[in-house]
This record gives C-alpha cells, structure tokens and sequence, in this order.
C-alpha cells in the first residue's frame, strides 16, 4: 500500500484531474499500473487481452473520477473494483480457456537450468490449476495471495462477508496444492 | 537423488513470489494516455454531430425568433396605435 507522502501525491493527482488536468493522470496511471495489470492478466481466462483490459479500466477511471469517494475506500480498491467488474464483463462475452500463454513475470530469478526446468513443471501445473478454479475462488485468491490485499478490502470488492473471502481462498490453495501432486509423483520415480 | 525433487509446498510459495513480480509492460502509461486522448478528441467530435445537439439548438433558435417576433408584433401594434 501507499505511504502517507505517496497517499497526498495522489490526491493532489486526483484533484489535478478532477480539474481537467489530463498529464497529472499519469502519476495514477504509473502508481497503480503494475497492480491492475497483474489482477486482469490473473482474473481472465485470456492473458493476452490482459493489457486492453488493463488499459481500459484506467480509461473507466479517468472518465469517471468524479464518482470517486475517498470516504467508501482507496483509489487502489476502487481501481481494482473497476478492474474485476471490466474483467467480469469480459469473460461474460467469451470464455477462451487459454492455458498456452500464462502472464509472463517482470524479471525472472538467477537459476541454473535444471532448476528453471524443474521450476516450470510446478509453475506450470500452478497456472494450469488457477485458470481452472472457479471464477469465485480465482478472484478471491488472486486478491489475496499476489496482490496481498486485506480480506476486509475483498471483501468490499466482492461484496462478500470477510468469512466467506477467507474460506474461497482457503479452497483455492487445496485447490493449487492439490495440482502439485501429480508433478511431484513424477519426480519421485525419476532416477 | 535428483536436486530438484520438490519436499515441501514451498513451491506454491515460491510460484506466488513469481506472480507478485509480473508488471504492466513497457510504455504501458504512455499508450494508456494516448487512449484517453483519442477518447476525449471522438467524444468531442460525436457531441457535434450528435442530433441530440442539434435538435436543441434548433429549438433555441425556434424560441428566440418566436420571442423577438412577439415583440416587433407588440411594437408594431404600439406604434400604430
């Protein structure tokens, strides 16, 4: 989350927008761009339309910045909500089950090559498993576990109570866990 | 015994720590910028070339010739006594 000088710079941003100053957009564009993101490219069944998703749910938010209320919560939540409701309407209109291309990390960790291969099994089988969670326990998982937002902020999001959030992200990781198990019965039985 | 035989679920810890890093890619900003500009620019455009606009104005145009006319009427009937 944001530090306090970083909470006023984005209120005087909001002020500045809210004034028609277009540019002063960007400084919220650049805060919150990696977060909104990486919750479409995790949320849709279809990574790559991730960005447009992404783009257009700041394009939302610009339009409509007037109806942002400090009072009902934090830009970031508000942003994320507009995100996962855009996201909701996506997957509404197609439902693509694209497991080819999962979301690519920024800079990957120094490995040695048996290691990364080794690594991409279980990555793999992991994105593999999230994309085939239910639409609920994705949602409350990713909220939770990557973009590591306080149950009572999903719960807001989801309009759920913070109990019901907790158990979907609960299921999700037996879920997930549960994937491993087939790539790890094949590594026991490697020599 | 094979190095890379996983023991523990640390995996899906170690597979989150890898989700958490994904960003929005490069110029990301910028192209978001040029689309709301683009947006603005045809949200302009189609508020002119909208009937609704134009049916307004048209009325407007109505109103006030029919409200100055009424009153040349009035002038006229004043004058001529």
């Amino acid at each position: 989350m944001l530090s306090n000088e970083d909470e006023m710079s984005q209120e005087r941003a909001i002020t500045a927008v809210r004034a028609g100053d277009r540019d002063a957009f960007r400084y919220l564009v650049e805060t919150h761009q990696d977060r909104v993101f990486r919750t479409c490219c995790h949320l849709l069944r279809d990574p790559p339309s991730a960005e447009d998703l992404a783009q257009e749910t700041f394009l939302t938010a610009f339009r409509k910045i007037d109806r942002f209320d400090p009072d009902k919560g934090s830009f970031a939540i508000w942003i994320i909500t507009i995100a996962r409701r855009l996201c909701l309407n996506a997957m509404k209109k197609s439902r693509p089950l694209n497991l080819a291309e999962p979301p690519e990390p920024a800079a990957p960790g120094q490995n040695s090559p048996d290691q990364l291969a080794a690594r991409s099994d279980t990555f793999r089988a992991l994105d593999r498993a999230l994309l085939e969670l239910s639409d609920d326990h994705r949602r409350a998982f990713v909220l939770a576990e990557i973009e590591e937002l306080p149950y009572e902020d999903i719960a807001a999001i989801e309009c759920i109570a913070p109990g019901t959030v907790k158990s979907r992200v609960s299921r999700a990781k037996l879920a997930l866990q549960g994937s491993l198990r087939p790539t790890y019965e094949e590594l026991k039985h490697e020599p | 015994m094979n190095p890379n035989k996983p023991s523990t679920d640390n995996d899906l810890d170690a597979w989150l720590d890898e989700r958490r890093h994904v960003a929005a890619p490069d110029g990301f900003s910028d192209r978001v910028l040029e689309r709301i500009a683009s947006d603005q620019t045809t949200r302009e455009k189609s508020l002119w070339r909208s009937p609704a606009i134009w049916a307004k104005a048209a009325i407007l145009t109505l109103a006030l010739a029919g409200g100055l006319g009424r009153y040349t009427l009035l002038l006229v009937c004043l004058v001529t006594g």
